[in-house]
C-alpha cells in the first residue's frame, strides 16, 4: 500500500502542508496593525458615503457647497463648480466616491495592493481636501481645531505617508517609533510638530479666542444630535460660556506641549502622547460629536480619531520597532 | 429618506447567496467528512436570511420576535464557548484562533439581536427593518436609542472585515504553490494537485492514480476553501455595519 507523500516522492515530488499557508506570511507587526486600523477607517468613510443623504442633491448643494463659504473666491469657485457638478449626478458621483474609499480599504488591507491603496489614498484625500473640505478650512477665518481643522481628510494623507511600508536606509539604530520607519525620525517629528503647533495657533485666533467662541461652536453643534450628546453639549457650552479667551489660551499651552512632546525624553514622550490621545478624545466627543455621525450626514468620524491613530505611530518603542515579525503560528484552517 | 433601491437589492442578494452556499458547506462538509466550525456557518446562514429579510421585504421569512429569539440564542451559545476556551485553555494559537472567533460572531450575533430590537420597539411603520432604520435616521437625527453603542458595533465589524481580508493572504491556492512541480507530471489534472494530505486508495502508486485521488481532493477543497468562508465572513461584516450605519 502507498501512501499519496510516497507515490508523490516517486515522482519527485515533496509534500504540501495540508494548512496551505503562504510560506512567507507573517503575523501582522505594530506598523500593520496601525494600517490595519486605517484602512477600518477608510472602510467607514466608505459605509458612510452610502448613507441615504449622500445620494440626494442636498449633499452637493448644500455640504459640498457650503465648504465654499468663507474661502478665497478662486478656491470657492473650484468647490461650488464641484458641488453643482455632484448635485447633477448625485447617485453616479456619490456611487463613485464611496467605491474609491472601499478600494482604498480593501486595498490597504490586501498585503499585495498596499503601497498602491496608500499612495492613492494620499491622492484623493488631498483632492478631497482642497474640493470636499476646503482645505479643512485652514484659509478662511478662524479654523478651529476642535471642530477638525485642518480637516480629517489630510490627516489620512500624512498616515499613509508615515506609515509607508519601508524602512529609511541610512539610519542604523532602530528607529524610536513605528512613524520613523519610512522617513527617519527628525522629517516624522516635524511633521508631528507642524501639525500640533498649527493646532495650537488655531486655537488662539480669530473668533475662537473671543468670550463667546467656544459656546456658540459648541452649542451650534448640539442641534440634530442624539438627546445624550446635545445635553452633554450644552452642559460643556454652559461652563466655556464667557470664557472663551482662557480655554483658547489653555488649549493652545496644552497643543504646543504635545507639538513638542516627541523631542522630550522617552518617558515624558509617552506622557505626551496619552496627553494627546485624552484630549483627542474629548475633542472627538464634545467639539467634533463623534464627527457628526448621528445625523445621518456624516461623511467621516472627523479629526480626531486619526489623531489618536497618529499618537499611536509616534509611541516610543525604543529597541523594538524594526524588530522582524514574528511567524505565523500553524494551525488547522478549517474556516473562520 | 429611503436608500438606493438597487443598493439593499444588491446587498440582500450577496446576502441571500452567502446563507445558500453556507448551507451547501455545512452539507459538504458532512458527506466528505471533513473539518468544519458548524456553529459559525449556522450563524451565517441565520445572519445572511435576516439580513436579506431586513433589506428586502420580499426575504422576510421569520417574524423579528423570532429572529431576537435565534439571535440571543446564538449570543449565548458563542459567549458559553469562548468562556469554555478561557476556563479549559487549549494550546495558546489554537486557543487565541477560536476565541477570536467566538467573541467576533458573539458580537455579529448581539449586533443583529440590537438591529431587530431597536426596529421592532420603534414607532416608525416601514416595510422592512433596514427602510425604518433609514427613516428613523432621517427623521430624528439618530434612530439608535444607544447611539454609542451602535458606533462601537459599526466599529468591531468593519476591523473583524480589515483583520480578515488581511488574512485572506495567509492562504495561498495549493494549485499555485504546486505549479511548479506539477506541471512536469504529465499525467491529466495535474494543476488541480492540492496541498491535502491524504492516505491514498489502496494500490496508487502511479503518478496517474495519485492525481487522479488527489483531483477529487482538490475540487472538494475548493469548495470549502477557508478564503470562501472568510470572504462570506468580510461581506457579512459590512453588510451588518451598513445597516447599522443607518440606525445612527
Amino acid at each position: 500500500m502507498a501512501t499519496t507523500s510516497q507515490a508523490m516522492g516517486a515522482m519527485g515530488m515533496t509534500r504540501r502542508p495540508r494548512s496551505a499557508l503562504a510560506e512567507n506570511w507573517s503575523v501582522p507587526d505594530r506598523r500593520r496593525m496601525l494600517q490595519l486600523t486605517l484602512a477600518t477607517a477608510w472602510l467607514l468613510d466608505a459605509v458612510l458615503q452610502f448613507q441615504p443623504y449622500m445620494f440626494t442633491r442636498a449633499f452637493g448643494n448644500r455640504m459640498i457647497a457650503g465648504m465654499a463659504v468663507g474661502n478665497p473666491s478662486g478656491l470657492a469657485h473650484q468647490i461650488n463648480w464641484a458641488a453643482r457638478t455632484i448635485a447633477h449626478h448625485p447617485a453616479a458621483s456619490n456611487t463613485a466616491f464611496g467605491l474609491v474609499q472601499l478600494c482604498i480599504a480593501f486595498g490597504i488591507a490586501w498585503r499585495p495592493t498596499l503601497k498602491l491603496a496608500l499612495a492613492g489614498s494620499v491622492v484623493w484625500a488631498l483632492a478631497v481636501w482642497w474640493i470636499g473640505e476646503g482645505l479643512g478650512g485652514v484659509l478662511a477665518r478662524g479654523p478651529s481645531p476642535l471642530t477638525g481643522a485642518p480637516g480629517a481628510v489630510v490627516l489620512y494623507a500624512l498616515l499613509a505617508v508615515l506609515l509607508w511600508p519601508r524602512d529609511s536606509q541610512r539610519r542604523r539604530e532602530p528607529a524610536p517609533f513605528i512613524a520613523a520607519r519610512p522617513l527617519g525620525a527628525a522629517p516624522a517629528r516635524a511633521a508631528w510638530l507642524v501639525l500640533w503647533a498649527s493646532l495650537a495657533y488655531w486655537a488662539l485666533e480669530g473668533v475662537n479666542r473671543s468670550s463667546e467662541g467656544l459656546h456658540n461652536m459648541i452649542t451650534a453643534m448640539a442641534g440634530g444630535q442624539p438627546h445624550w450628546l446635545s445635553s452633554l453639549d450644552t452642559s460643556v457650552a454652559r461652563v466655556v460660556a464667557h470664557r472663551g479667551l482662557e480655554f483658547s489660551i489653555a488649549l493652545a499651552v496644552v497643543f504646543a506641549l504635545i507639538a513638542a512632546g516627541t523631542f522630550f525624553s522617552v518617558t515624558a514622550a509617552r506622557v505626551t502622547i496619552v496627553v494627546a490621545v485624552a484630549l483627542s478624545v474629548i475633542i472627538w466627543v464634545v467639539g467634533q460629536n463623534f464627527g457628526d455621525v448621528f445625523s445621518g450626514s456624516g461623511t467621516d468620524p472627523n479629526s480626531a480619531p486619526l489623531l489618536i491613530l497618529l499618537a499611536a505611530a509616534f509611541w516610543p518603542s525604543p529597541g523594538r520597532a524594526v524588530v522582524a515579525p514574528e511567524r505565523a503560528p500553524s494551525f488547522e484552517p478549517v474556516g473562520i | 429618506m429611503l436608500q438606493p433601491t438597487w443598493l439593499v437589492d444588491t446587498l440582500a442578494v450577496v446576502m441571500i447567496a452567502i446563507s445558500t452556499y453556507c448551507v451547501a458547506r455545512l452539507v459538504a462538509a458532512r458527506v466528505w467528512g471533513r473539518a468544519l466550525h458548524r456553529d459559525i456557518n449556522v450563524a451565517h446562514v441565520a445572519m445572511g436570511t435576516a439580513m436579506a429579510g431586513a433589506l428586502v421585504a420580499g426575504f422576510r421569512t421569520l417574524p423579528d420576535g423570532a429572529w431576537e429569539l435565534v439571535f440571543g440564542a446564538l449570543v449565548l451559545w458563542f459567549g458559553a464557548s469562548a468562556a469554555r476556551l478561557v476556563v479549559r485553555p487549549a494550546p495558546a494559537a489554537v486557543d487565541t484562533h477560536h476565541l477570536s472567533h467566538n467573541l467576533t460572531h458573539m458580537v455579529m450575533a448581539g449586533a443583529m439581536l440590537y438591529m431587530f430590537m431597536e426596529t421592532s420597539s420603534s414607532s416608525v411603520a416601514a416595510a422592512t427593518p433596514a427602510a425604518a432604520m433609514s427613516l428613523m435616521g432621517g427623521a430624528r437625527g439618530s434612530a439608535a436609542s444607544l447611539g454609542g453603542l451602535t458606533l462601537v458595533l459599526v466599529f468591531i465589524l468593519f476591523a473583524s472585515a480589515v483583520w480578515h481580508f488581511d488574512g485572506l493572504t495567509r492562504y495561498t491556492t495549493a494549485r499555485r504553490q504546486l505549479a511548479p512541480v506539477a506541471s512536469s507530471v504529465p499525467a491529466h489534472g495535474t494543476g488541480a494537485l492540492m496541498a491535502t494530505a491524504v492516505a491514498a486508495p489502496a494500490g496508487a502508486t502511479t503518478a496517474q492514480d495519485v492525481t487522479m485521488t488527489d483531483a477529487a481532493q482538490a475540487e472538494q477543497a475548493h469548495w470549502l476553501a477557508p478564503r470562501l468562508e472568510m470572504g462570506c465572513h468580510i461581506a457579512m461584516c459590512i453588510t451588518m455595519g451598513y445597516m447599522l450605519v443607518l440606525l445612527l
